[in-house]
């Protein structure tokens, strides 16, 4: 096989001309002719009953051209539980919730004419915690289940529990339990492009939206859905997805806005636009799952896990978006996370009335492995291992198959955390920190290590985990891809052509993608679980495969050889006309004759009966969905890694500074490691702020600081010097060896961290984020129990 | 009430009318087409709408339209020569992986620009400080400041 | 943002006529980062804009004796620059270098940061420790109001409708041959684009023979409604050596004048606690630029 071309190489994205030059098409910078904007007006209480609303006033104002209620509209179920409504009646649940809706000439106009919507409304008693929710004489957010039964409970019926052995047998046969509560909160996603959307009806009902969702096929099955509640049974929908100013998870539900839209462009008969402001991204866009985590693992003598036993509690919000499922992928770590034979999970969400979560980079991961690997730590002190050494005996083997049914294929674990260590020079940090030269005046170093489990080779949480494609060659031998794929930014099409021009055998110029529209592209689940560049690349190999059978096909006839007797390399079909074919890979110097493939395809093409090459394929991962124990191999690769970092903590006034962060991961085979980096580059520093900085504050289920001054999203200021360390493993089951890593850049940040500061200070701050307060009234609490126990000390 | 300004924009004179509760950046997007000109927040907290008046970076999203009067005005559009030639910094951030979604990468050019056009060669301290008015959540910033500096690099 | 008259005198005469002439509905707009955000989350909502920004006797920095004038539209990148301000007044330089973010600079003002009157307004406390004067100009002609005694409150200042602060007259604290330097120090959740969570600016004076601070200055923000000055800890400093030791006094001086309050950006007991460390360092740090080196780490 000839050496890879494109496959490896550092080379530029493709979208990045248009990026740089302000050209990009962004939804912020989109409008359609005759089109109006739409404002929605939110709640003023967090539980209140809505006795009436007067929209006469805003619909007088001129330019006002719709006004639309919960009364206004059919049902519209959303959301997971299909507990959602575009536009609530009867009753509001949170703060975010929409109570009204205006179309009008000018945003403007539309913000005027919500100021002038007057709602009354009859507060309830408020829950804004899920201890409060779960009182037995708590009020009912919800008076219906999912089922629409009546609710018994605040509790959502989810069924998130994995047993996997004998956690009791296991906690008996441990040297060492160490137990633990740890916490996350609201994190949000900032993607500096605010969500929008443009709803278009044609005259023949069919609409059109002009999207930014990471999921254009699901969501084109829940616009369906809509339409026909709105008496559209025959009506399509054309998703179009424009430029993605980020994603993150955010765009992988439908949300009410883009729902409100639809009802207003019926409403008007205009194609209607919502926009939203910082604010409103802030308050009504879903966040990261905020989690509770209850955790207790035990190892033998020889420092062997024996048991992992964690119970969550989720603040679940008013309503159901992907959040109240992400304990389907926390229990990736929770029963893989190195070997544990004996695991139990338990995971329950909660209504309450506070904002609600959805998908967010690691999907539940970043959060239950800041529990584990903070624990693990705690677990390793308990033991008297080295944090390292520990991790290094319970790490994960190529071969393993897991408690919850996962086939490890390849595993770079173990190198991951050894070249972190050697990075970070962490035995003469230890010897230094023996000799209390780690700490100088109020200033202390520490080093702390986390490492990763996560989906590595698509995850099958929907039917399908497929990916459909179609390959196009024109009359001079260049190719078109279509993918059902999206780019949010990740570099998903130059990986994409990358690998269509290797698989293929063309130059790299030759290949164009066409992406971001369900009326042309085959069906894709989603750009989601770290899975674009695995699947779509599996799919352009596949692919390949058929156009390449073709063109050998058509080749070997107009040149009268055999198909084996051919190849393609850099648009040059390479002839063998000795016998004795080896294969169907040659090199240019063993063909005996080449010519460009788009003479081939021209005289097909102006032949009689002509003919002209398209293949098509649909690649569906061999992975599993879980069962109803939640056992099987959801992935048909795991990705694995650690990061490493050293801090210094300012013992006066709490600060964190890091100095140094080694981002390890295996990530089967680099496509392209620029754009790889950049995964990780952005994935660290993402982790890093969940760690420390950022929170949505809510007060009384009110977003207190809902803007980039008071949400703190770090600057390039606070940028943490970030080393990426791959490791290539090359996978199986992936196109090239490659692996996923959208995500896993964030899952170790906090653990590491925080146990980097109990390196260097020896306390251990559990609640997220690790704010100098946190670490401040640790450090005293620890100073006034270690002078209660040893007054002389003090 | 509107009043007729002129300023250069993008090296070129422009004539056009702005009203006194306009900014910056509604002027540059709504009446004159400049959709390079992004906004991430509206209250100067990310740099999204960054364009450089008179040498200066500043955030267009709280910056009155009227004041540009008689000023020079470059946006992320003004860069590129009209063949299509990048400007260095540009370049810099093709090459260097320091693009992702790009929502904010015209307000971190045109921050980098003004500060290679005061400071050729800058320290990464000085690079730092810079970009760090021009938020972005994809990039973890390392190669957007490995990009500044390959420009400045590449600077005679 | 709602639409409104825009004006952009070339003069201060023409600019307070104007505010004369347009009453309330009209406020001034120096480099508008404060103004224009208030007015586009309506906030505000004034009839017109009288701008500043094109009147040059306001911007810029001069000696004149023993003073030095600052142009109340002098923005804080201008303020970096100025190599008279570098010298003579480096308490306001930190406070200028971390403000906001470089966009942030290139257009706010000083004088619109003391217009402004946020408690955390990082240069108000380098301005109270200098002892500034503001001077008020208005159609009745010209008032000075002493820095001390320029905020009333959050957001509330001393100056009158239709004045407009045109300079900020510094005396420089070196002259007559004194030995004097200051420091200043913020606290923040991010290196940059950040409020202050807490920030304290210490001007100190030292004797001939460098043996007794002889004048302490230091203010301290986000303790009260208003930057505040902290007289038990100027009290503590004056008259002691110059030592570690009397920092540690001066820190445990503290207490009375402030009014320390929880906010949703950061706990009253942390505040006060940071206070001390502040007062600490910026003490330390302003003795070692006056020579003298303790053992106190920034």
């Amino acid at each position: 096989m000839s050496a890879l071309k494109y496959v490896g190489q550092r080379l530029p994205k493709a979208d990045a001309l248009d990026k740089v030059t302000g050209r990009a098409v962004y939804i912020n910078d989109l409008s359609r002719p005759g089109m109006l904007h739409g404002k929605i007006l939110y709640a003023a209480h967090a539980h209140a009953l809505i006795k009436g609303i007067d929209v006469s006033k805003a619909r007088a104002l001129p330019g006002v051209r719709a006004v639309l209620t919960g009364a206004d509209i059919p049902e519209i179920p959303l959301g997971f539980m299909r507990d959602n409504r575009p536009l609530k009646k009867g009753k509001v649940r949170t703060r975010r919730d929409e109570v009204a809706a205006v179309a009008a000439t000018s945003p403007d106009i539309a913000q005027e004419a919500i100021e002038l919507i007057e709602v009354e409304y009859e507060p309830l008693p408020a829950l804004f915690s899920p201890e409060e929710a779960l009182a037995a004489d708590a009020p009912l957010i919800h008076e219906m289940d999912a089922k629409g039964r009546p609710a018994k409970s605040n509790k959502l019926s989810l069924p998130w529990k994995l047993i996997c052995g004998d956690v009791e047998e296991g906690r008996a046969r441990a040297r060492h339990v160490a137990q633990g509560t740890f916490s996350t909160t609201w994190i949000s996603h900032c993607c500096l492009g605010t969500s929008g959307v443009i709803a278009e009806f044609d005259l023949n009902r069919n609409l059109t939206m002009y999207s930014i969702t990471q999921i254009p096929y699901l969501a084109q099955n829940d616009y369906l859905e809509a339409l026909k509640a709105m008496g559209l049974p025959s009506s399509q929908v054309r998703v179009l997805c424009q430029t993605i100013g980020g994603g993150f998870g955010s765009k992988l539900d439908t949300h009410c806005y883009e729902f409100i839209a639809i009802l207003l462009a019926r409403a008007t008969g205009k194609p209607v636009k919502m926009q939203f402001s910082r604010e409103e991204e802030f308050l009504a866009q879903a966040t990261r799952q905020p989690a509770t985590m209850e955790i207790s693992q035990g190892c033998d003598a020889e420092g062997r896990l024996t048991f992992r036993e964690v119970h969550m509690l989720l603040d679940n919000g008013g309503y159901t978006s992907w959040g109240a499922t992400t304990p389907s992928v926390m229990m990736v770590p929770v029963s893989s996370l190195y070997r544990v034979p004996n695991v139990r999970y338990l995971a329950e969400s909660v209504y309450t009335n506070n904002i609600y979560a959805q998908a967010m980079r690691g999907y539940g991961n970043p959060q239950a492995t800041f529990a584990i690997e903070s624990n693990m730590d705690q677990l390793a002190l308990m033991a008297g291992m080295d944090p390292v050494e520990f991790r290094l005996i319970n790490a994960n083997q190529p071969g393993d198959e897991t408690p919850q049914g996962f086939k490890i294929t390849t595993c770079g674990l173990g190198q991951c955390i050894e070249k972190v260590r050697q990075g970070l020079g962490w035995r003469e940090h230890q010897r230094a920190k023996e000799l209390g030269a780690n700490v100088r005046g109020h200033k202390a170093r520490g080093q702390g290590l986390a490492s990763l489990i996560h989906v590595g080779g698509g995850a099958r949480v929907y039917r399908s985990d497929g990916h459909g494609m179609i390959m196009k060659l024109d009359d001079f031998g260049r190719l078109t891809v279509f993918t059902g794929a999206v780019e949010i930014g990740q570099g998903n099409e130059t990986i994409l052509r990358q690998v269509a021009a290797e698989a293929v055998g063309l130059k790299l110029e030759d290949v164009g993608i066409v992406s971001h529209d369900t009326a042309i592209c085959p069906w894709d689940v989603g750009t989601h679980a770290s899975r674009a560049a695995f699947i779509s690349g599996n799919a352009a190999i596949q692919c390949a495969a058929e156009l390449r059978r073709k063109i050998f096909t058509l080749a070997a006839e107009q040149l009268e050889v055999e198909p084996e007797d051919l190849d393609l390399s850099q648009g040059l079909l390479l002839v063998r006309r000795s016998s004795g074919g080896e294969g169907q890979r040659l090199a240019v110097a063993e063909a005996d004759e080449s010519l460009p493939l788009a003479k081939v395809l021209r005289k097909a093409h102006f032949s009689a009966g002509g003919r002209m090459l398209v293949a098509e394929t649909f690649y569906d991962p061999p992975n599993q969905m879980l069962d109803r124990e939640f056992k099987g191999n959801l992935s048909c690769a795991y990705a694995f890694g650690a990061g490493g970092v050293e801090v210094e903590v300012d013992t006066q006034t709490g600060q964190v500074r890091i100095l140094r962060y080694l981002a390890a991961h295996d990530v089967g085979r680099a496509l392209n490691p620029m754009l790889l980096e950049g995964q990780i580059y952005g994935g660290s520093l993402m982790g890093v702020g969940m760690a420390l900085t950022e929170e949505v504050k809510l007060h009384e289920g009110r977003v207190v600081n809902g803007n980039f001054l008071d949400y703190k999203m770090l600057t390039a200021k606070d940028a943490v010097p970030i080393t990426p360390i791959i490791v290539e493993t090359d996978d199986p089951a992936g196109p090239y060896g490659a692996k996923g890593v959208g995500e896993p850049g964030c899952v170790p940040s906090a653990p590491a961290i925080a146990n980097a500061i109990f390196d260097a200070v020896g306390v251990r701050i559990r609640d997220l984020p690790i704010t100098p307060e946190k670490v401040l009234r640790a450090l005293q609490q620890k100073k006034d129990e270690v002078c209660r126990l040893v007054p002389a000390a003090c | 009430m509107k009043r007729a300004i002129e300023f250069r924009l993008n090296g070129q004179a422009v004539h056009v009318e702005a009203r006194g509760g306009q900014t910056l950046l509604e002027l540059l997007r709504q009446e004159l087409g400049l959709n390079g000109v992004k906004e991430g927040c509206g209250a100067g907290e990310c740099g999204a709408c960054t364009v450089i008046v008179d040498g200066q970076a500043l955030t267009s999203c709280i910056f009155p339209a009227l004041e540009v009067e008689g000023a020079s005005v470059t946006t992320i559009e003004g860069l590129a020569a009209p063949d299509g030639t990048l400007h260095p910094v540009q370049e810099a951030f093709v090459r260097n992986g320091a693009v992702q979604c790009g929502f904010c990468t015209p307000g971190q050019i045109l921050s980098a620009k003004a500060l290679l056009d005061l400071n050729p060669h800058p320290s990464e301290e000085q690079i730092r400080t810079a970009l760090e008015g021009n938020l972005c959540r994809c990039t973890g910033y390392q190669q957007i400041i490995e990009a500044v500096k390959a420009a400045a690099e590449d600077q005679p | 943002m709602k639409d409104m008259a825009y004006h952009k005198p070339a003069s201060l005469a023409e600019a307070l006529e104007l505010k004369q002439s347009l009453g309330e509905g009209a406020i001034f707009l120096a480099g508008g980062t404060d103004v224009m955000v208030q007015a586009r989350q309506r906030k505000i909502a004034p009839q017109a804009l009288i701008s500043l920004r094109g009147i040059a006797e306001l911007r810029g920095a001069r000696l004149e004796g023993d003073t030095l004038l600052l142009g109340a539209g002098t923005t804080l990148s201008q303020i970096l620059a100025d190599p008279l301000i570098a010298l003579h007044l480096p308490v306001l330089t930190d406070a200028a270098r971390v403000m906001g973010s470089t966009q942030m600079r290139n257009v706010a003002t000083v004088g619109g940061n003391v217009m402004s009157a946020a408690p955390s307004g990082d240069t108000l406390c380098p301005l109270l420790c200098l002892e500034a004067v503001c001077h008020l100009a208005s159609a009745e002609g010209l008032r000075l109001v002493p820095m001390q005694e320029m905020f009333l409150g959050p957001r509330r200042t001393a100056a009158q409708p239709g004045e407009v602060l045109t300079h900020l007259a510094i005396p420089l604290p070196a002259a007559g041959g004194h030995a004097s330097a200051g420091a200043f120090l913020k606290l923040s959740r991010r290196a940059a684009l950040d409020l202050a969570l807490i920030n304290l600016a210490a001007q100190l004076w030292l004797n001939a023979d460098g043996g007794r601070i002889e004048k302490a200055r230091v203010a301290a923000g986000v303790v009260g409604p208003t930057p505040l000055r902290l007289p038990e800890a100027e009290e503590a400093l004056t008259g002691a050596p110059p030592t570690a030791a009397t920092l540690e006094r001066a820190t445990q001086s503290l207490g009375g004048t402030c009014s320390i309050r929880d906010s949703h950006r950061c706990a009253a007991w942390y505040r006060e606690e940071m206070l001390r460390v502040l007062l600490m360092r910026a003490g330390a740090l302003a003795l070692q630029r006056l020579g003298v080196s303790l053992e106190v780490e920034a």
